[in-house]
Order: structure tokens, then C-alpha cells, then sequence
């Protein structure tokens, strides 16, 4: 039985190079981490406050009983409710800052679609609080309504980055 | 009327008197009224002992007062070393059988440094109230010092807000200028609901990442085929 090399003689494995993320994007995702950890050292109590009120309207306008506990605690048909930093999606519009952010753009320009995208990302997050709540308040599971409707809510946004990136995720080979 | 030496005797007399009773004559900058434990100064800025404001042993002549009439001497030395306290919300405001957490910042003043104890005091409507452990003594050593705040409830605590107070006193037994400071913090049994992403969400975003990226790679090798 002959053996047969599964490469040319001539060519070189070393040589060939798999496709790898680019350093770009790792410089990126490096800052998106760093964002998100600075966004958790602050309490964003203001935030948590205006989350807690658009939450309580929507449901009180969906003929919920609704009633402010504290600045960050809502009680909606009898259920006391929390407001934490993850609520208010803030984490996620931080840490998509390093992922949109267009070098080729000045600060001004980049600072402009910052805020358009805080103002989709706190809309897109008032949508998924509140069908969470008309959810839970049918029977489904706080577990499914809050997390799972939160993992797509944050899927969604890397979509949204996705499109509106102007980094390679690949390093050219 | 031609003056006589009586006459000007008593002009003589009169100036003086109401160059005395004037607190601002020229060259005497200080009233005649001693304050209180010191001595009356003599000359702005010269020397003097003991100092009746601030500390150290010597102190400078300055003069003080709020009315032109009521200037008043004073031994002001060195200022007085103190400190401040400040008192960061508790963290989470309410709590079931959990700890609330807060930071008590120390900020000093005039240079000071030195260890300060804190009391802590947990007061309220209900009993038996949330229990409040003394927090760890601060050192200041370059301007402030930070120590943590634990307030804790167990199944037994009773319902309701409370008011917990730090109280603080630095090595030579002074309290901070600012006084004891407090926060508040409820006790509540009812179950919460906490609103945010947690562990499901993430792993639910990773889940639909993977799906993602497999579409995306199996896209790109067909496309590579073709």
C-alpha cells in the first residue's frame, strides 16, 4: 500500500493561515468588556428611576393596578418589582459604543448616533419589559417572559451592531 | 475769645477720648475687649499665645469681627485638623433576609489623619429591627478613607423602614464636623421580582449567537462553492 501525502510536497502547512478574528475587533470587544464593567460601577439610579416609571405607565395605560414602591421598586397587580442596572438596558448600549464606533467619523458625528441609538435601545427596551409583563401576568413563567424574551432583546441588538459596523470580524488572510 | 491753656487741655482731652472709644483709629487695629481665654492682640499678624481659634501653641494676631465697631483681636493659629463624614445610599433599599450595603467615605480637613471608629445604630417603627454591625475603623492617611457599611435581615426581622446612623469619632475622641450621618433601608418579606437580564438571558443571547454564527459561516461556504 503507497502513501500518498495529503498535501502537495511544495506546499508548506505552516504557511497556511485559518482565518482568525481581526485585531480590530478584538481591541473592541477588549473595550466592550471594560465598558460594561465601568457601567456596573455606577447605580444609575436616575436611569432605573425613568425605567421603573415608563414600565409602571405602560402597564397602568394596559389597565394594570400600578403603584411606585421606591425610586427602583414598582408593585404591578400586587407583585413587587425590582429595577436593576440590566433592566435598563444600559449595559448594553455601553457596551455597544466600542462596536459602532466609526473612526473614520468625528466626535461630533459619533456622540449624534450614540444618542439615536440610546433612544432605540431604551424604546426597543421599554417594547420588551412591557410584553413581559402582559406575559407573566397570563401565566407564563417570569423565567421565559423577563430572561428568554432579554436574551433575543440582546440578539436583537448585536444584529442591529452588526449592520452598522465598520470593523472586519475576520483578520484578511 | 482768645484760647486759654484750659481750653486747649480739654480739646486735648476730647480728641483723645474719641480716638479711644473709635475701634479704628489709625495704628490700633484691635478693640480693647479681650475674647475669651486669650489675650488681646497688639499687632496684626505678630505673635501671640495662646491661640484662642484653630491649634498649636503659637498663633498670629488677626482681626477679626463683622462690624467696623465690634473689630476684635484674636490668636488664630493653626487650623484644626477634622474630618467629614459621608454616607452612600444603602444598596439594595430593601431587603428580605440579605445585606444592605453602603460606603461611609472619610474626607479630611486641614491635614488631618488618624484612625476614626464608627458606631452603628438601627432605628425604627418595628421590632425586632435589622442588625447593624460596627463597621471596620477608617485610616486616613492621604485625605480620605473609605470603610463598608453591612446591614443585614434575618426571616425575624420585622417589617418596615428603618433609619440606620453612623456615628463616628476620631483617635482624640472628636466627632466629624458634619455630625452623625444616616440612610434608610426597609425590611420586606414579600418575594420581589428582580427586572433585568440575568444568567437565562445571557445564555439564551449565546445560544442564538452560535445559531448566528453557523448561518453565517454555512452562507459564506456556499457562496465560497459557488
Amino acid at each position: 500500500m503507497s502513501s500518498q501525502p495529503l498535501l502537495h510536497p511544495k506546499l508548506d502547512p505552516a504557511a497556511i493561515r485559518l482565518p482568525w478574528l481581526s485585531r480590530e475587533f478584538l481591541l473592541r470587544s477588549s473595550l466592550v468588556a471594560l465598558f460594561v464593567l465601568l457601567t456596573y460601577r455606577f447605580p444609575w439610579r436616575w436611569l432605573r428611576f425613568v425605567t421603573s416609571a415608563a414600565v409602571l405607565r405602560i402597564c397602568a395605560s394596559l389597565g394594570m393596578a400600578t403603584a411606585r414602591v421606591s425610586f427602583d421598586a414598582i408593585r404591578i397587580q400586587g407583585q413587587l418589582f425590582r429595577v436593576v442596572i440590566a433592566c435598563t438596558f444600559v449595559d448594553v448600549f455601553m457596551g455597544s459604543i466600542p462596536l459602532l464606533w466609526d473612526v473614520r467619523k468625528s466626535l461630533l458625528r459619533n456622540a449624534l448616533r450614540l444618542l439615536a441609538v440610546a433612544v432605540i435601545f431604551f424604546g426597543l427596551n421599554l417594547v420588551r419589559l412591557a410584553i413581559a409583563q402582559v406575559l407573566y401576568f397570563r401565566g407564563v413563567p417570569w423565567t421565559l417572559t423577563d430572561e428568554v424574551l432579554g436574551g433575543f432583546a440582546y440578539f436583537a441588538v448585536w444584529l442591529f451592531v452588526w449592520r452598522q459596523r465598520t470593523w472586519r470580524l475576520l483578520r484578511e488572510v | 475769645m482768645k484760647p486759654t491753656p484750659t481750653h486747649a487741655a480739654l480739646a486735648f482731652l476730647v480728641l483723645g477720648a474719641l480716638l479711644v472709644s473709635s475701634p479704628a483709629t489709625p495704628g490700633q487695629s484691635c478693640s480693647f475687649k479681650p475674647v475669651l481665654q486669650g489675650r488681646v492682640c497688639t499687632k496684626p499678624g505678630a505673635p501671640c499665645r495662646p491661640p484662642t481659634v484653630g491649634s498649636g501653641n503659637v498663633g498670629k494676631c488677626t482681626t477679626e469681627g463683622l462690624r467696623p465697631e465690634a473689630l476684635a483681636c484674636e490668636c488664630q493659629g493653626a487650623p484644626t485638623p477634622s474630618y467629614n463624614i459621608t454616607l452612600s445610599l444603602l444598596t439594595p433599599s430593601y431587603i428580605d433576609t440579605d445585606v444592605a450595603t453602603s460606603t461611609i467615605t472619610v474626607i479630611a480637613f486641614n491635614g488631618f489623619t488618624g484612625t476614626v471608629n464608627f458606631s452603628c445604630t438601627v432605628s425604627g417603627m418595628s421590632h425586632p429591627a435589622p442588625s447593624c454591625p460596627n463597621p471596620a475603623p477608617a485610616t486616613v492617611t492621604d485625605g480620605s478613607a473609605t470603610s463598608l457599611l453591612k446591614v443585614s435581615a434575618s426571616a425575624s426581622a420585622a417589617e418596615g423602614n428603618y433609619t440606620v446612623t453612623i456615628n463616628a469619632v476620631d483617635g482624640h475622641g472628636r466627632p466629624p464636623d458634619n455630625g452623625a450621618q444616616s440612610s434608610s433601608v426597609s425590611v420586606s418579606h414579600v418575594r420581589w421580582i428582580l427586572v433585568g437580564g440575568g444568567r437565562i438571558a445571557f445564555l439564551t443571547f449565546v445560544a442564538l449567537l452560535a445559531l448566528w454564527s453557523v448561518r453565517l459561516l454555512w452562507h459564506n461556504k456556499r457562496d465560497a462553492w459557488r
